[in-house]
């Protein structure tokens, strides 16, 4: 049995997961710039590092009717870095969050399933802990392009 | 290639609360909107404006880079921009020149690009602009060389 350490987000009304390495800037009260045409669920991004970094309103992809997270009165923005596959250069996303992450330890015999069809779009996979089910985000694949549409 | 990643001057346009940044090679000339003739529509043209020796389709775009059915009376400027086989015009509430100093050029992120978007990248400083070319313009609005280019004066 192992365990491994994370950071538990709170995207809109949803919980999910990341590893802890992949998080590497919180912040707060970020200066997010809008911009036009673009996906519903991704709508801003921020200059970042000498970076313009895409950030992803997960709960309003996850509920669609959602109201934008961008516009909610606790929008903070985590960034997070991931990789293609093995080899690739690393590259950077960011999340609304609801609330700062907290830190978490994660053990496999806490595996679940996951809540429900569309987080197999974007989740690795799950765990349960004593609120309920948490997955873990497939951060290459949210910020791949599928998602967009 | 008309883009404006490296062009050292940049014409940015305004639509509504969005800002479009086009090189300058890619803007023929800035016209104004009340020279255009709105009498017969047939969207997204608009109507047509008389510049350059031709008669050019007018369109709009509204703060989503979405083609408009009707015209924005506040729009005061007709860009006529250089597409691959003609000249169109875009309805804008304002155009302004800016050297590329002072601003960074990035791609458009793979998660914002939805299909068919003019958006190409994005423009970051001291403050945000949307980069396009009169190419992807043209797309979006279905530009074609067969567009009423019918007049010359």
């Amino acid at each position: 049995m192992s365990r491994a350490g994370g950071w538990l987000l709170t995207l809109g009304d949803h919980r999910a997961a990341v590893g802890v390495r992949e998080q590497v800037h919180l912040m707060l009260d970020p200066a997010a710039a809008e911009l036009a045409s673009t996906p519903a669920h991704c709508r801003h991004v921020i200059f970042w590092n000498d970076r313009c970094v895409p950030v992803m309103d997960l709960g309003r992809w996850l509920d669609p009717g959602a109201a934008a997270s961008a516009a909610g009165p606790h929008r903070h923005v985590g960034v997070y870095a991931y990789q293609g596959g093995a080899g690739m250069p690393v590259e950077f996303g960011a999340l609304w969050l609801a609330r700062p992450p907290q830190r978490i330890e994660v053990d496999d015999a806490a595996a679940s399933e996951l809540p429900g069809a569309r987080w197999g779009s974007i989740a690795t996979a799950c765990f349960a802990d004593a609120a309920g089910a948490v997955p873990i985000l497939d951060l290459s694949r949210i910020f791949s392009g599928a998602l967009a549409g | 290639m008309d883009g404006p990643s490296h062009s050292a001057q940049l014409v940015l346009l305004h639509f509504g609360r969005t800002r479009v940044a086009l090189a300058q090679r890619a803007v023929r000339s800035l016209e104004a909107a009340a020279d255009a003739d709105f009498a017969v529509a047939t969207p997204p043209v608009l109507g047509t404006i008389v510049a350059g020796g031709g008669r050019w389709p007018v369109y709009a775009l509204d703060d989503e880079l979405a083609p408009m059915r009707s015209v924005p009376r506040e729009r005061r400027i007709c860009a006529l921009l250089a597409g691959d086989g003609a000249l169109f015009g875009v309805l804008c509430d304002e155009a302004q020149v800016l050297t590329r100093e002072g601003f960074a050029a990035y791609p458009l992120p793979t998660a914002m690009r939805r299909a068919g978007t003019p958006v190409e990248g994005v423009l970051g400083g001291s403050s945000v602009a949307l980069l396009s070319s009169a190419r992807s313009l043209a797309l979006l609005l279905s530009v074609s060389a067969a567009e009423p280019k019918v007049e010359t004066i």
